[in-house]
């Protein structure tokens, strides 16, 4: 089978007929301005509806004041709006960060052109809703989220089952030319409770948003141990890396995690 | 002097746009597919394109270009797509939309599926314009906004990522 019939049997798994689409756009296009979004499909149609977003919007600013009262009374509006970078979830240990960083990198090292060692599950990573890794980090999902200068930026949703408690720390790297990766916050903070960490190595910026690259990241303790957080790490994989590793030294453990660009290919037998 | 190309956009009626957009409906569609593996955000992308096709069709100087202008304008809206995924729901195909043709047939067109969408967003654009929806590398260039040599340097790296056991010419075909 050819590459161009294997891509389009596997893009039109993905590209239903939409045999009156035509008709739909042609409609939106020169509906005006107050009909379009009753027009638009998908997800959208269905956020834009006047029931939900009348009842949403109401939600929503009930909750306002109710946040907004709250702070007030407690008198502690201008306080934690100056500190809106640091509250108390993040407070990071930098003593048990230090610790952890002081754990040797036990990823394997390889010669230029020699095969990815793949971790066992990789090929499962993602595409049937199970988690993979040997544990206590299991990568959920692993996706492309674009490139820059810098490389292709890759975000990893990782699941951790603490046995103990403390910090995991995160760090990644090029497995030929042992080329150390740079994380970033994921935007989604208020979402995962991991933290791009270190010393601030640069800037990047993608889609228009400005991006601190740091050496590592970490997961928060005590909030990765919630059984159902997830865990977001986003991190640059530079060009033109093949092969990579990431390690996550926690408490009493580090574990390993292989992968590379060209797994699909690569573990065919 | 050169003349300036004569534009279409004083002479484009809305029928005139439509005779026009409709052809380029369904390739639209299926390049948006095939970028963001999620039909109901590819339709969105057509409609948005298909607006901004409307509004900036006055620009187009050179009316045989129309399918890669419009192509490019879908593969923008694509990222922009992306970009608001950013900030929302993460796009992608629950694996339950895969057809049940065989398990190891599904796995392979997953793992595929896998592949092309750790390929950066400039390469699967190219992979899919070239594989998917068989346009001629010149056609690919003007949709990429790239040179002829660039875009077929990035497909040529996309196949290295997908297929490095097989020979570029091969894989081509």
């Amino acid at each position: 089978m050819t590459l161009r019939n294997q891509i389009k049997d596997a893009l039109d798994d993905v590209a239903p007929p939409a045999p009156t689409l035509e008709r739909r756009v042609i409609a939106f296009v020169f509906a005006d301005k107050r009909d379009r979004g009753m027009l638009l499909g998908g997800r959208r149609r269905a956020l834009s509806t006047s029931g939900f977003r009348g009842m949403a919007a109401l939600v929503a600013a009930g909750l306002v004041v109710a946040l907004l009262a709250g702070i007030a009374i407690g008198g502690r509006l201008g306080r934690d709006l100056g500190n809106a970078e640091s509250p108390q979830r993040y407070t990071i240990d930098q003593s048990e960060v230090h610790r952890l960083e002081s754990k040797p990198i036990v990823l394997p090292q390889l010669q230029p052109g020699a095969a990815c060692p793949f971790s066992p599950d990789v090929d499962r990573l993602g595409l049937r809703g199970s988690a993979v890794g040997g544990g206590p980090v299991y990568i959920y999902d692993e996706w492309f989220e674009g490139s820059t200068q810098r490389g292709d930026w890759n975000v990893a949703k990782l699941y951790y089952v603490a046995r103990q408690p403390g910090l995991v720390l995160v760090r990644a790297r090029d497995l030929t030319t042992s080329e150390p990766f740079v994380f970033t916050q994921y935007p989604n903070d208020e979402k995962t409770p991991a933290l791009a960490m270190g010393p601030v190595l640069g800037t990047d910026s993608l889609y228009d948003q400005n991006m601190q690259l740091h050496p590592e990241a970490v997961l928060q303790d005590p909030w990765h141990q919630h059984p159902n957080q997830q865990l977001i790490v986003m991190f640059a994989i530079p060009r033109p890396t093949l092969c990579w590793g990431i390690q996550f030294d926690g408490p009493g453990f580090t574990q390993t995690w292989i992968d590379g660009w060209d797994d699909a290919a690569s573990k065919q037998p | 002097m050169a003349s300036r190309p004569v534009s279409v956009q004083a002479k484009v009626s809305e029928q005139t746009f439509t005779d026009l957009l409709v052809p380029l409906v369904q390739p639209g569609y299926r390049l948006a597919c095939a970028m963001l593996h999620d039909p109901q955000a590819a339709e969105d992308v057509v409609q948005e394109a298909s607006l901004i096709a409307w509004r900036k069709v006055g620009r187009l100087a050179d009316p045989t270009r129309l399918r890669a202008w419009f192509l490019g304008i879908v593969a923008n809206e694509c990222r922009n797509a992306r970009r608001r995924r950013w900030w929302g729901v993460r796009l992608g195909l629950p694996a339950e939309l895969s057809v049940l043709s065989g398990e190891d047939r599904m796995a392979s067109r997953a793992d595929m599926r896998t592949a092309l969408l750790r390929l950066p967003h400039a390469d699967r654009l190219v992979v899919t314009l070239y594989f998917y929806l068989d346009m001629p590398m010149a056609e690919i260039a003007t949709v990429a906004g790239t040179s002829v040599d660039a875009a077929r340097r990035r497909l040529y790296r996309a196949v290295r990522r997908l297929r490095p056991d097989v020979a570029i010419e091969e894989a081509l075909r």
